[in-house]
């Protein structure tokens, strides 16, 4: 791409898709499903992001390599958030979730209307990433991230996480 | 109130997870988009609060004699203090009266009875006692709140204009 002309919108995701989400760094943040519009004017893009959860203590570090990506590419990068409408896993790609599941994270299966109490309906066990048995039981509802929760595969014994579905 | 006790954790975090949780909900639908739309990104993981205590809850509540005593001795403790979460204050009051909050008072049945039931699965009793400690919401709190916040500043306390 040239600097200091007007990019493409194609131009702009191509780069964006090189932003890699900072705890899952097999995804990047067009496939996490954060990055809702884009607007360009001249060499100025406003990129709007939604922020996973609200605490979400990685946006920061993604909003300055968003702004440096395309900075690299001689553009100037204002990131905006917003906060409706809220993320939901379902923007995530099948091809996302097939990458999360293949890095060792258990994808989050498609969310369902539930009721505003969930308690004590649990859904179908999330199955282990790395030998596909259902016999897996979760061990914490929240991981190393609030996005993930703690697993355990009874039939391969591998503790693993999974991306919860909201 | 100290810090330590799981069972205090978990009773406090389910009492105030669920009222916080019927308070989003009807925040989800008050006159202000921004508002409402936070809100409805907050009730999806408050949901996961309400589900993560409530469980330890029953676990507690319905595991040995000794976890059942515990955890009815912490919501025992605990309840006086659950009054104040059905008191709004005058800013409040202006608030919902133009649409932009929720009254506190509101959600009062319906935390209740969700309690109720979940208290029920744990095997606990919902305490009687009437007597509710008051003045919260202006800013008078029990000695413990001068301990965790020197133990939250300690830090940025000890090593001024440090960044990370």
């Amino acid at each position: 791409m040239v600097a200091r002309s007007a990019p493409s919108p194609a131009d702009v995701w191509e780069i964006l898709e090189e932003v890699r989400d900072p705890e899952v760094p097999v995804l990047s943040v067009v496939e996490l499903g954060i990055v809702r519009d884009i607007a360009i004017e001249g060499d100025h893009v406003t990129v709007q992001i939604t922020p996973t959860y609200s605490g979400c203590p990685a946006m920061h570090e993604i909003e300055r390599t968003v702004v440096g990506a395309l900075a690299s590419r001689g553009l100037v990068a204002e990131v905006r958030t917003v906060f409706s409408p809220a993320w939901t896993t379902d923007w995530m790609s099948d091809v996302a979730k097939e990458k999360l599941r293949a890095y060792g994270i258990a994808p989050p299966g498609p969310t369902t209307e539930q009721p505003l109490v969930p308690l004590m309906r649990r859904a179908a066990p999330v199955p282990c990433p790395f030998c596909g048995s259902r016999e897996t039981e979760t061990r914490s509802e929240f991981g190393s991230t609030a996005c993930k929760s703690l697993q355990v595969c009874n039939a391969c014994r591998q503790p693993f996480e999974h991306f919860k579905a909201i | 109130m100290p810090n330590g006790d799981f069972g205090d954790t978990i009773v406090r975090q389910f009492l105030f997870s669920l009222h916080a949780l019927f308070v989003l909900d009807a925040l989800q639908r008050c006159g202000h988009p921004e508002l409402a739309g936070i809100a409805a990104k907050a009730v999806k993981e408050t949901r996961y609060h309400v589900r993560h205590s409530g469980e330890w809850l029953v676990r507690l509540g319905d595991g040995t004699e000794e976890s059942h005593e515990r955890v009815q001795r912490s919501l025992d403790r605990l309840w006086r203090y659950t009054g104040e979460l059905f008191e709004g204050d005058e800013v409040e009051s202006r608030l919902v009266a133009q649409g932009y909050a929720v009254d506190p008072a509101s959600v009062r049945d319906a935390w209740s009875a969700q309690l109720r039931e979940v208290a029920g699965l744990a095997t606990l009793t919902v305490p009687t006692e009437v007597h509710m400690q008051r003045g919260g919401r202006d800013g008078r709190h029990t000695e413990h709140l001068g301990h965790l916040l020197a133990e939250m500043q300690i830090v940025a306390r000890s090593h001024p204009g440090a960044t990370w």
